[in-house]
C-alpha cells in the first residue's frame, strides 16, 4: 500500500477540522467583499465633494438603460447678481409634462478600461471595466468639456452636452498605435524630405 | 408689421380670434394653390396676414406703450391693448428681454409642437449679459458686447448702461478737442514708439532753442522761416499730437473700465506686466477692441475715425446711439423690411417704376422707421431715453411691447416675393499671394465682392440692399500627412439656389482644417485645459458661420439630390474681414452678422417654406494634437429652415485679373517648409519639389489647372 500523498494528508487534515473552517472562509470572503467595494465607492466622489451641481453615479454595465444608484443633484450654483438666465428650452417643452429638469450623462470607454474622468479641476469619477460613470445635470446647462485618462492610453479630450441623457462612448487608443489617428504628424528622416527653394539648382 | 392700412378689421378679427399664424403648421406662409384667391397668381402678391409669433399668442389684450398728446402739449405714455393698436394700423415692437430675431424665434410643428431651438437660450443669454457662448453663467461683473456678432443687448442691459452712466463724463474739454484734432492716429510699432519716445523730446528741445533764437512765436513759424527744420517739425508736432490723443483715449477707456490704471507700486512684490501710459501697446489696442465691440465700431483695433469720434462722445452719447442701434434691429424685424440705403449710388437712391408707371426711389426704410419709432416713443435725445429707463424698471422689460406708427411699405411687399441674390466676387486674382520666402503679397483690388438682395416687380429686377461680402483665396490647409500646404480655395460660380437656411448652425470642420485651430485652452472648472475650438464649429457667434448661414447649392436635376459644393452666404465671426481690402474666405460669402440676420429673416418671411426644426447628428471624429486626442462632437447641424422653392443665386465671375485665368488646383507646398518624401494621397499628391511660383508658371503654361 502506497504512503499517502500531503495533498491527501492535508483534505484529511481539512475535512477533520470543516466545522470552523468553512465559517471562518465565508467572514474572509465577506470581508473582503467588503473592502472592495468600500474602496470602490471612495473612489467615486461624491457630489459633496467638489462636484457641485453633478449627480455621480455608477450603474452595472449590461444594464439596459443606465440606472442611477444614488443620483443627487444640487441646483446650480447662482453666479453673480444677474436675473436668472433664460429658461432652457426643455422648460418651455415642458407642456407634455415629461420632461425631467436633469439628464445622465453616461461616459464608457471603448474597449472597456479603466479610466479616470476630469472636468476641468474636478475629478467626475472613474471609468470602470465593468460599469460606466454615469453623471446627472441639470439639463440644458452647458457642456462638460472632460478629460478621459487610462493607463497606456492617450488621454482623450471629449464633450458631452446636457440637452437630453447621452452616452458618451469614447474610443481610447494605446500609446504606441498614435500613428493611426488623423493629424499624427510623420516624423521627418534627417536627410530626407523636399529642399528649400533655396537649395535647389536654378 | 406695416398693415398698409389694408384689412384692418380682418387683422382684428384675426388677432382677438386668437388664430395663430404658427398654430397651423410649420408652412407658415400661405401656400400658393390655397386660400383665398389660390388659384389666382394674384394672390402672390396679396399683402400679408400678420404673423403672431408663438410667444405673443394669447397676449392680443396686452397693454402696449404708445405716446398720446397730453392736455399741456407734451407727450404721455399711454398703455392700449395690442389687438386695439394692431386695429389702428399701428405695428409692435418688442422691447422684451427675451425678444430674437425670427430665426431663434420659438417655432411649431405641424402638430402644434413646440420646437426646440438650442441656440435660442444661448442667444437670449448672451443678449443679457447672463451666459457666454457656451451657455454656460458669464462671470460676474462680465459684459458681452456682441453686436458686431449680430447680438445686440436687451433692453435690460441698455437700461443699466443708462442708469450707470448718468452723470459720467469721462471727458474735459482737453481731450476732447485733442481728438477731434485729428481724424486718425497712426500705430507705430512698440520699437518704433520707444526709439521716439527718447529721440523726440530731444528734438523738442532742439527745436524750441531754435525757436527762441530765431524770436519766432511758434514751430510752424520756425517752419516757414528755416524750411532745413520743417520735416522735423512736422515730425515732432505728430508725435505730441499723438501723445496728447493717446493720452486722452487712455483716460476714456480707463473711465469706462476697458484698460486698468497704472497701479501703485508695492514694496518686495514684482509688478505685473501692464499697460504702460502713453504707449500703444496690446493692453491699449485691446481695450480699443473692447470699447469698438462695445459700439459697434467696424475700425481696426487703434485710433480711426470713428473711433475717435466715439470716444469724444460723453458715455450717454454713446449709450444713446447704442440704443438706437438696438432698437433698429427690432424695428426692421417687427416691419419686416431689409431696405437700408445699401443701394444708393452716388446719384441717391436707385427707383422702380410703379403699377401707375411713376419712376419711384428706394427707400431707406431701416432708417425711415427706426426714426418714426425714436421719435414716436419720445427717444430722440440720451436724456429722454434715460427719462425712459428711469420711468420703467428692469423688471419691466421681461414683457414690453410699444406700438408705432409706420409708412405703409413700397407696392412691391406681398406674401411670397420672387426675391433672388446676385453676388459678384468683384476682382478676382488667383496668383499666389506669397513668394519664395512665404511672404504675402496681397493682390489689389479696385472692386470688392459683392452681395445683393434684389426682386423680381413686374420685369424689373429691384435691388433691396447690396452689401460687401468675401470670395475665397489661397489659405492653409492640413493633408493627411499632417502637414500644412496651400490651397486656392475659390468661390465657384453660375447660377445656384438657396434652399437651407440654417440659424445656430454647425460647420464640419473638414480633414483639411489645420489642426492647430481646432484647439484651444479653455477654463473648465477652474482649470486650463485643452479643448476642441467648439467656437469655431458653432453653434455660435464665434463660429466660422456667425449665427446664420444659407446653402448655395446646385439644384438637383430629376430625383437627383442637390450638389452642394460647400459655398454658404453666412455671418462671420471675423467681422472685419468682409470690410478689409485683404479679407478672404475659403470660398463662401461672409456677411456682417447683423446684416446676415436681416437678410435671412426677410427672406424666410416672404418666401414659402418648411421649418424643419433641430438638425440631429451624431458626430465625432477624433485627432491627434501634441499627444492628445482630441474628440469633436457635433449633436446637431442646427435649426433649419427649407426654402420652398428654393431661391435663385447667381454668382458673377467678376473680373480675372493677371495672367492666371483659371485657378491652381491641388495642394501647393509651403515656401521653406520641409515634407516628408513619402508622397501624399493620389488626389493630393503634389511635386514636393516645386515652388507655388513654379507650379503657377505651369497652370499658365498649361493654360488650365
Amino acid at each position: 500500500m502506497n504512503e499517502p500523498t500531503s495533498f491527501a494528508r492535508w483534505l484529511a487534515w481539512a475535512d477533520e477540522r470543516k466545522a470552523v473552517l468553512l465559517p471562518a472562509g465565508g467572514a474572509v470572503l465577506v470581508l473582503l467583499l467588503g473592502g472592495l467595494w468600500w474602496a470602490n465607492t471612495r473612489s467615486n466622489p461624491s457630489p459633496s465633494h467638489g462636484t457641485a451641481a453633478l449627480g455621480v453615479a455608477r450603474v452595472s454595465a449590461d444594464a439596459g438603460a443606465p440606472r442611477a444608484v444614488a443620483p443627487s443633484v444640487v441646483a446650480p450654483a447662482a453666479v453673480g447678481a444677474a436675473a436668472a438666465p433664460p429658461a432652457a428650452p426643455a422648460a418651455q417643452c415642458t407642456d407634455a409634462g415629461t420632461t425631467s429638469n436633469t439628464v445622465k450623462v453616461v461616459f464608457r470607454t471603448f474597449p472597456p478600461r479603466r479610466a479616470l474622468v476630469m472636468w476641468g479641476g474636478k475629478r467626475l469619477g472613474f471609468i470602470e471595466r465593468g460599469a460606466p460613470l454615469v453623471v446627472e445635470r441639470p439639463r440644458d446647462s452647458g457642456p462638460l468639456d472632460v478629460v478621459i485618462r487610462a493607463d497606456r492610453y492617450l488621454p482623450v479630450h471629449t464633450r458631452a452636452y446636457t440637452f437630453n441623457d447621452t452616452t458618451i462612448d469614447v474610443r481610447i487608443t494605446p500609446i504606441e498605435k498614435k500613428d493611426t489617428i488623423y493629424g499624427y504628424k510623420e516624423p521627418l528622416p534627417p536627410d530626407a524630405g523636399a529642399p528649400f527653394p533655396s537649395e535647389m539648382p536654378e | 408689421m406695416p398693415t398698409d392700412g389694408f384689412l384692418p378689421a380682418a387683422l382684428l378679427a384675426l388677432v382677438l380670434g386668437g388664430v395663430s399664424a404658427c398654430g397651423n403648421g410649420a408652412e407658415e406662409q400661405q401656400a400658393p394653390g390655397q386660400g383665398a384667391g389660390a388659384a389666382d397668381p394674384a394672390a402672390e402678391s396679396a399683402p400679408e396676414e400678420p404673423r403672431v409669433a408663438v410667444r405673443d399668442e394669447g397676449h392680443e389684450g396686452e397693454p402696449v406703450l404708445t405716446l398720446a398728446d397730453a392736455a399741456n402739449g407734451e407727450k404721455q405714455e399711454r398703455w392700449i391693448p395690442a389687438a386695439q393698436a394692431l386695429a389702428d394700423g399701428q405695428t409692435l415692437i418688442d422691447f422684451s428681454d427675451d425678444w430674437t430675431p425670427y430665426l431663434f424665434e420659438e417655432q411649431r410643428d405641424p402638430a402644434g409642437q413646440l420646437l426646440p431651438n438650442r441656440y435660442r437660450r444661448v442667444f437670449i443669454g448672451l443678449a443679457n449679459d447672463q451666459l457666454d457662448g457656451d451657455g454656460e453663467q458669464l462671470e460676474p461683473g462680465s459684459k458681452n458686447y456682441l453686436e458686431l456678432y449680430g447680438i445686440f443687448p436687451s433692453f435690460s442691459v441698455l437700461r443699466e448702461r443708462f442708469l450707470q452712466d448718468e452723470g459720467k463724463t469721462c471727458l474735459d474739454p482737453e481731450g476732447v478737442a485733442a481728438m477731434q484734432s485729428v481724424k486718425s492716429v497712426g500705430f507705430p510699432s512698440l520699437a518704433q514708439q520707444r526709439r521716439d519716445a527718447i529721440r523726440q523730446p530731444k528734438f523738442g528741445r532742439e527745436l524750441e532753442a531754435a525757436r527762441v533764437s530765431a524770436g519766432v512765436a511758434t514751430l510752424a513759424e520756425l517752419a516757414e522761416l528755416k524750411p532745413s527744420l520743417a520735416a522735423k517739425v512736422k515730425d515732432f508736432e505728430r508725435w505730441t499730437t499723438t501723445g496728447r490723443v493717446v493720452a486722452a483715449a487712455e483716460k476714456r477707456l480707463i473711465c469706462e473700465g476697458f484698460l486698468a490704471g497704472p497701479a501703485e507700486p508695492t514694496p518686495g512684490k514684482k509688478p505685473k506686466i501692464k499697460h504702460q501710459m502713453g504707449v500703444q501697446d496690446s493692453y491699449f489696442s485691446n481695450a480699443l477692441r473692447h470699447f469698438q465691440q462695445k459700439h459697434m465700431i467696424y475700425e481696426g483695433h487703434a485710433l480711426r475715425p470713428r473711433t475717435l469720434t466715439a470716444l469724444a462722445q460723453t458715455p450717454l452719447q454713446n449709450d444713446h446711439a447704442g440704443l438706437v442701434r438696438a432698437l433698429r434691429e427690432r424695428v426692421v424685424a417687427a416691419a419686416d423690411v431689409v431696405e437700408d440705403g445699401s443701394t444708393d449710388g452716388k446719384a441717391g437712391p436707385q427707383t422702380f417704376v410703379s403699377k401707375s408707371g411713376e419712376h419711384v426711389p428706394l427707400r431707406n426704410l431701416a432708417e425711415e422707421y427706426t426714426n418714426a419709432a425714436v421719435a414716436q416713443l419720445g427717444l430722440d435725445t440720451p436724456e429722454s431715453a434715460l427719462a425712459f429707463f428711469k420711468r420703467h424698471d428692469q423688471k419691466a422689460f421681461k414683457r414690453f411691447r410699444a406700438a408705432v406708427k409706420l409708412a405703409p411699405r413700397p407696392e412691391y411687399y406681398s406674401a411670397h416675393m420672387e426675391l433672388s441674390i446676385v453676388v459678384d466676387r468683384g476682382d478676382v486674382w488667383y496668383e499666389p499671394w506669397f513668394d519664395e520666402k512665404d511672404k504675402w503679397r496681397w493682390p489689389t483690388r479696385q472692386r470688392f465682392p459683392s452681395l445683393t438682395l434684389q426682386v423680381d416687380y413686374q420685369g424689373q429686377k429691384v435691388p433691396l440692399a447690396r452689401w460687401r461680402t468675401t470670395i475665397g483665396g489661397w489659405r492653409a490647409e492640413q493633408a493627411s500627412n499632417g502637414y500644412e500646404y496651400y490651397r486656392y480655395k475659390g468661390s465657384d460660380t453660375g447660377p445656384r439656389v438657396l434652399r437651407k437656411i440654417s440659424a445656430g448652425p454647425v460647420w464640419i470642420a473638414p480633414e483639411t482644417e489645420p489642426i492647430r485651430s481646432l484647439v484651444k485652452s479653455k477654463k473648465v472648472e477652474g482649470r486650463w485645459q485643452g479643448v476642441v475650438n467648439y467656437d469655431a464649429l458653432g453653434p455660435g457667434y464665434l463660429s466660422a458661420y456667425g449665427v446664420v448661414a444659407g446653402y448655395f447649392v446646385i439644384p438637383g436635376q430629376g430625383d437627383n439630390p442637390d450638389v452642394d459644393r460647400g459655398i454658404r452666404a453666412h455671418g462671420s465671426s471675423d467681422y472685419l474681414s468682409m470690410y478689409s481690402s485683404n479679407g478672404y474666405s475659403h470660398g463662401c460669402h461672409r456677411l456682417p452678422n447683423h446684416l446676415a440676420i436681416r437678410l435671412y429673416d426677410f427672406v424666410l418671411q416672404h418666401r414659402h417654406k418648411v421649418v424643419k426644426g433641430d438638425g440631429p447628428m451624431d458626430f465625432a471624429r477624433q485627432f491627434l494634437w501634441q499627444d492628445h486626442v482630441y474628440e469633436m462632437r457635433i449633436p446637431s447641424r442646427g435649426f433649419e429652415f427649407e426654402l420652398d422653392p428654393p431661391m435663385p443665386v447667381t454668382v458673377l465671375e467678376g473680373t480675372i485679373k493677371g495672367e492666371l485665368k483659371h485657378p491652381i488646383e491641388g495642394p501647393v507646398p509651403k515656401p521653406g517648409v520641409r515634407y516628408p518624401p513619402e508622397a501624399l494621397p493620389p488626389e493630393e499628391q503634389v511635386d514636393a519639389v516645386s515652388t507655388a511660383t513654379q507650379r503657377a508658371r505651369a497652370a499658365t503654361d498649361k493654360g488650365s489647372p
